[in-house]
């Protein structure tokens, strides 16, 4: 069995934010509050598979390079028409859009979790 | 190298570019578009062809997989772009375009991409390339004109193309001049649900005044899901719609939503029964679904500002 699995076994969902979802599909990892491109290439050198990034904004199209290998993406404002939900969807990773998450920082290197809900909402949740 | 919007072929996108050639497509099927003119793709290549750096630059481009050096020629072509003057005879004629459609118009044009990759079936390239909005005078409409250019050569634009496989040999960017709308409301109209794939949904974003503030991700817009046969509304989400965009001189910008307008839907049923119906028309004629912009005129005149095909329908 996998660290992940194993962790989501165990874990207990915290939710933390609803919003509206790009995708229906759920993804699981490590989240990251990414503000700038220095924080891109950082984790493009780290490791950016599995991660879940947290950004501010819809209009947010510094992600580029990682996109590929996120296992989704959270955006604080922003739906379904943003250019990052198009985009995201195009590398068939789920994005979690207008979250109106008020403390990010506090999320980053926790893992979480994005859900589809009914429609097109979904939710965000921190294992613990 | 320039050519009236209305005057375009369907067929012509490896001049125009896709944003242009389906709109032409859509003025021709009789749905209300922009009046506008195209800088041909013609032009863009003009300039890479004179500029022995910036065509050294791209190609070392299309060879280098290491991020950080490709960041690096991203620069160095953004400055090559920069530093070109662009031909007396294209100024001329775009000057000429301009004259053209600028009778009676106020609110000043707004400078878009189309590049020949762009809002295909498989790439939209959405959000990579700049726009500019509301300018007012022929000399920023050329200077913009290159800034268009330029932003095909931005970080993020050069590798959502290496991501996708997309040689920048291959770029070609025509550029879009359109009379801007005053909208006062503004939306983004996907005529398959997207988020399950529901091709018997209509999924629509909404909000208050110009739509860049809705594209840009900047608010939390309106969001409707319909069902297409017969058309009714089955989910609505109120957006917060924090703010508004509205069109100043040479820009837009963002002011403070009203609280009573933004606790309000910016749709009434009549309004979102009208759109479903156009996008449900527009989708049986471009014979695919689409991924719509579009906006409301303070006449209640709706205007399709932009039609490219849904990329991600196909994907598991």
């Amino acid at each position: 069995m996998c660290p992940a699995e194993s962790l989501r076994k165990d874990a207990t969902l915290k939710e933390v934010a609803r919003g509206l979802i790009s995708l229906n599909l759920t993804a699981e990892g490590e989240l990251r509050y990414i503000t700038t491109m220095k924080e891109v290439i950082q984790l493009l050198k780290e490791g950016a598979e599995g991660k879940i990034v947290l950004v501010n904004d819809g209009g947010t199209t510094f992600l580029a390079p990682i996109l590929s290998k996120l296992a989704g993406v959270v955006c604080i404002t922003g739906a379904l028409g943003s250019h990052l939900a198009i985009v995201t969807r195009e590398f068939e990773i789920p994005a979690l859009m207008g979250t109106k998450i008020e403390k990010p920082e506090d999320l980053d290197k926790k893992h979480v979790m994005i859900k589809p809900e009914e429609g097109a909402a979904g939710t965000l949740f921190v294992l613990e | 190298m320039i050519q009236i919007l209305e005057e375009i072929q369907p067929d012509d996108i490896e001049v125009h570019g896709g944003k242009a050639v389906n709109l032409v497509k859509l003025h021709h099927l009789g749905f209300i578009i922009p009046k506008g003119f195209s800088v041909s793709s013609t032009a863009f290549v003009q300039m890479v062809e004179s500029c022995r750096q910036l065509k050294d630059t791209l190609q070392s481009v299309d060879e280098s997989d290491e991020f950080e050096e490709i960041l690096k020629l991203s620069e160095i072509a953004q400055n090559v772009v920069a530093g070109y003057r662009i031909p007396e005879y294209l100024e001329s004629e775009i000057s000429e375009g301009f004259d053209h459609i600028s009778e009676s118009n106020v609110h000043g044009f707004a400078v878009r991409s189309s590049a020949t990759i762009e809002d295909s079936r498989d790439i939209s390239f959405a959000g990579q390339a700049e726009s500019f909005l509301c300018l007012k005078d022929k000399s920023d409409i050329i200077e913009c004109v290159k800034n268009v250019w330029q932003s095909i050569f931005s970080e993020r634009a050069i590798v959502y193309l290496k991501t996708k496989n997309i040689p920048m040999k291959q770029v070609k960017m025509a550029v879009l001049v359109q009379e801007m709308i005053p909208a006062d409301v503004s939306g983004v109209m996907f005529t398959a649900n997207v988020v399950n794939k529901n091709t018997d949904e209509i999924l629509i974003n909404a909000t208050w005044g110009l739509g860049d503030a809705l594209v840009s991700g900047k608010i939390v817009p309106d969001t409707y899901i319909l069902k297409k046969y017969p058309l009714s509304v089955v989910q609505r989400e109120l957006g917060r719609k924090e703010f508004k965009s509205i069109p100043e001189t040479n820009r837009s910008v963002m002011i403070d939503t009203p609280r009573e307008r933004r606790e309000i839907f910016s749709l009434d049923d009549q309004m979102l029964h009208d759109i479903a119906e156009i996008g449900v028309k527009i989708e049986e004629a471009m014979e695919c679904p689409q991924d719509i912009e579009w906006c409301i005129k303070p006449d209640g005149g709706l205007v399709i500002l932009q039609s490219r095909p849904i990329t991600t329908l196909s994907a598991p």
